[in-house]
């Protein structure tokens, strides 16, 4: 079997741009959004929850997760290499006004969940009508 | 015999050709890319120490009971159930993690000992040891002195 080159296409990490020489990833991402808010959950594979960094600026919801089990792979003969393990970031504009006090995220399996709640303005409300 | 004809060009041809150029470069740059990501999940490293082979996937939002690795022989597959999150009465925004069954299969240079394969998951890393077969691994051959 020989060694295949790297072939998993990964985005690379949106903004901002980086300036150091690490691996950088834009995780992938589903983001719901309900009456009460939105909830994230970034796919963060081997990021550990102390390395993980959540923002939230000016409407702006960053969210970074720092690789740092580098394991050493000088002596490894590879038979497949589809990948190389990194860190991720991504950040999100929200317009929604939310309420930022109560942004909350978990790790668990990889996987970064973050619940972001909307402002009590932003919350749809429905009108009772009363009759006369 | 065929005669090929040469087709009529119009004042429109150009723009004809423009628009059928512009199609194929989307779909050439659209497709493989796809299809390449959903091909490869997991996507794994395979490497050999000289003792063992290691396996590792990244498999985020994946419990241990929705893996599954076989060893036969030579032969590695690995088998892989992901799940979303729960469809309800809301509003997608973003829908990019995959989610369904998805089966990755491996044949290695040399047989493994499918006793001693240990597998682990951990931070949505899996790790599994590809322990060689005795008969895989390389002998002190005697010499024999006349």
């Amino acid at each position: 079997m020989s060694t295949q080159a790297l072939v998993t296409r990964r985005r690379p990490a949106d903004t901002p741009e980086r300036l150091d020489n690490a691996v950088w990833y834009a995780p992938a991402a589903d983001i719901l959004e309900d009456h009460d808010g939105f909830t994230l959950w970034l796919d963060m594979p081997g990021v550990l929850p102390a390395d993980v960094d959540i923002t939230f600026d000016d409407g702006v919801l960053q969210v970074e997760g720092k690789s740092t089990a580098a394991a050493d792979t000088t002596d490894r003969h590879y038979l497949v290499q589809e990948y190389e393990a990194g860190s991720y970031g991504r950040s999100f504009s929200i317009r929604t006004p939310v309420d930022a006090d109560g942004i909350k995220g978990e790790l668990k399996d990889g996987t970064l969940s973050i619940r972001v709640p909307k402002a009590a303005q932003a919350k749809a409300r429905k009108i009772v009508v009363h009759g006369g | 015999m065929l005669e090929l004809l040469e087709p009529v060009r119009t004042p429109f041809s150009g723009l004809h050709d423009q628009i059928n150029q512009l199609f194929e470069d989307f779909y050439r740059d659209a497709a493989p890319q796809w299809g390449e990501e959903s091909n490869r999940f997991p996507a794994v490293n395979i490497w050999d120490d000289g003792e063992a082979a290691h396996l590792e996937a990244e498999l985020p939002g994946v419990k241990l009971e929705q893996v599954e690795v076989l060893v036969s022989g030579n032969e590695l597959r690995l088998t892989v159930r992901r799940e979303g999150p729960a469809n309800g009465q809301h509003t997608w925004h973003r829908r990019e993690r995959l989610v369904g069954s998805f089966t990755r299969a491996f044949t290695l240079p040399w047989e493994l000992n499918p006793d001693q394969v240990e597998a682990r998951l951990k931070n949505g890393v899996l790790t599994v040891n590809l322990l060689k077969a005795q008969s895989a691994k390389p002998r002190k051959i005697k010499l024999l002195t006349q």
